[in-house]
């Protein structure tokens, strides 16, 4: 009974923490360059094909140069993407303006993945790390979970030290909170834009892989991650990381849990979840 | 000058709905009923968004409640489905007060989002419990027996008509005094709000309305196919149609939503003759989508009016 709540403490956490990558990267899109951006997803499950070709080209490839080339892949696709449409739509005065252009994007970044893998389900195994386990104090752990822990933390380290340590950080935190006086003081706010973007992509893209290695990927998964990326941002507080792996957390954990009970339900209970804390928050005054 | 307008619209609308549900075959009456149905839905995203200021990803949950509530209303009694199709939009409506309340405590993108959360919520609750039809969908049996004709003259009937009839009232709503608060609340909610205008009673005023609207187009395309399923009514399909249209054409005019449906349809069935897949479709929609927003952010109708106003030098509306 304890055995069994701690394993799925465990799985709900691991899940959590690529909740928390996903969320982490739409709230830094969010936080500098305001734009709730819609292609999220699209860039999680491209990620995920990205892998998907590679293990199929070269079956033996370790996981690490798998990561490597979905993240360089996506990073790429998200600075053009950024460069090419987002920062034009930036420049209207509307906010619904971006957010709009990035929809469009995620449909027609969607439906061009359908014309070229096929709408079906797709498994990704790199090396065996699904089958493979660790055994632990009497527990057997994955070693998929334990890669996809450390991916996590790794991540959140990586990305704590470079808003702020790096001279990149310091312009990221100036363009969020006086963008004008940034520009005045010399920051080039597109090239951070577009390298915020790739961050952004690139991270998502890390997370795609090991959720596809998880359960398995098809061109519409990208949906419901963005939704779950969204749900993070929300209850997670906006341009906390900190706040979006707690929150990636809560939701993977409600997910694992919840699908132990109730084979069928799907993110059911994680919507359910969020919209509750949702309003109960909004009840109690606590949103704004 | 307004009042004849209306009133000629109303007439030319009735006897042009009339006549087309009386010529028609069939197959072409479905078409034309799936077309009312889309200029519908974009009036109603178009008054939400373009007119209220209220961008929602989420509309496509009142579209699949319209349809849902129908089936199970007129499957489960022996009233008419024809009342049901009356009763369904306005219980939607009343249903969308609650939904409002909470999800308006969410701002710009956040409400547009969280909408969306509040249809997949619909969505998985939809497919996943057995009394509301479940994974394998509800059939169209009124009273529990099977349909024996198809009603689609009438459909289209009351389709074309209704669109005619939604378009006047529109028009009416965004003259008085409550529809140019909302104008006004659009293009500055402070000014409005300094002005006695209670910003958030007017949001859920038309929120409610594009609730109700969306319901009726749901009842009414799943009266069409005779068969709903959870996976079909609260697909995204259905919100990123009436947006799509809506952006293209113009958000914020009466007319840019139409014309927005015209470009649609035109596509769609220009594609499907020539062969190419539902995928290759979207993303034609998608990249004209993208670009009218960058190139012409208002929509394609401003657009054309104003290069109109501009050669004829005279100031039409």
């Amino acid at each position: 009974m304890i055995q069994t709540s701690v394993e799925l403490l465990f799985q709900g956490i691991t899940l959590g923490g690529l909740y928390g990558i996903i969320g982490a990267g739409l709230a830094l899109t969010f936080g500098i360059l305001r734009v709730v951006n819609l292609s999220h997803g699209e860039m999680i499950t491209i990620g995920a094909f990205v892998a998907v070709a590679l293990v199929g080209m070269v079956p033996t490839l370790p996981i690490a140069l798998v990561l490597a080339g979905a993240f360089v892949a996506c990073a790429l696709l998200g600075a053009f993407l950024q460069a090419a449409f987002v920062e034009r739509a930036m420049a209207f005065r509307d906010p619904m303006v971006p957010m709009l252009t990035t929809f469009g994007i995620a449909v027609v970044l969607r439906n061009l993945l359908v014309e070229t893998t096929g709408a079906d389900l797709r498994g990704l195994n790199v090396g065996g790390l699904a089958q493979s386990s660790i055994s632990l104090g009497g527990m057997t752990f994955g070693a998929l979970p334990l890669v996809t822990l450390l991916l996590a933390i790794g991540v959140f380290v990586i990305l704590s030290l470079l808003i702020r340590r790096t001279t990149f950080g310091r312009e990221v935190r100036a363009l969020s909170d006086r963008p004008e006086i940034a520009a005045l003081v010399g920051v080039r706010g597109k090239r951070v834009h577009i390298k915020v973007a790739a961050l952004a992509a690139g991270f998502a893209a890390l997370a795609g892989v090991l959720l596809a290695m998880r359960a398995s990927v098809s061109p519409y998964s990208g949906v419901s991650y963005l939704l779950i990326a969204f749900e993070v941002v929300v209850l997670g507080g906006l341009g906390s990381i900190r706040g979006a792996f707690a929150a990636g957390v809560l939701l993977g954990v409600v997910q694992i849990v919840s699908s132990r009970f109730d084979g069928n339900a799907g993110l059911l209970y994680v919507h359910v979840t969020f919209f509750t804390i949702l309003v109960i928050r909004a009840i109690s005054g606590r949103l704004s | 000058m307004d009042r004849p307008f209306n009133l000629s619209l109303l007439a030319v609308g009735f006897s042009a709905a009339l006549a087309g549900a009386l010529t028609f075959d069939p197959g072409m009456l479905f078409l034309l009923t799936e077309i009312m149905v889309v200029l519908l839905l974009a009036q109603m995203w178009n008054l939400l968004a373009g007119f209220g200021g209220l961008v929602s990803l989420g509309q496509q949950a009142f579209f699949g409640l319209g349809g849902y509530l129908l089936f199970i209303g007129a499957n489960g009694t022996q009233i008419p489905f024809w009342v049901w199709l009356g009763v369904t939009p306005l219980f939607v409506g009343l249903l969308a007060v609650p939904i409002g309340l909470v999800v308006f405590h969410l701002k710009n993108a956040y409400f547009a989002v969280g909408m969306w959360v509040v249809a997949e919520i619909l969505s998985a609750l939809f497919l996943r419990l057995d009394f509301l039809g479940g994974s394998a969908g509800i059939v169209l049996r009124p009273g529990g027996a099977s349909m024996t004709t198809n009603p689609e003259r009438l459909l289209f009937f009351i389709a074309a008509f209704g669109f005619v009839a939604t378009i006047v009232a529109l028009r009416m709503f965004l003259k008085s005094t409550i529809g140019l608060a909302l104008l006004g609340m659009r293009d500055n909610p402070d000014g409005a709000a300094a002005c006695g205008v209670d910003v958030r009673r007017m949001h859920l005023l038309v929120f409610v309305i594009s609730a109700i609207g969306c319901a009726a187009g749901g009842a009414l395309y799943y009266i069409t196919t005779l068969y709903i399923s959870a996976g079909d009514a609260f697909q995204m399909n259905w919100l990123i149609i009436m947006m799509f249209v809506s952006i293209i054409g113009g958000l914020g005019t009466l007319t840019g939503p139409i014309l927005g449906t015209l470009i649609f349809f035109a596509i769609r069935e220009a594609m499907t003759s020539a062969g190419f897949s539902g995928g290759t479709y979207w993303i034609v929609m998608g990249a004209l989508a993208v670009a009218v927003l960058l190139l012409a952010p208002r929509g394609l109708w401003p657009l054309i009016r104003n290069s109109f106003i501009r050669k004829t030098g005279k100031a039409t509306r």
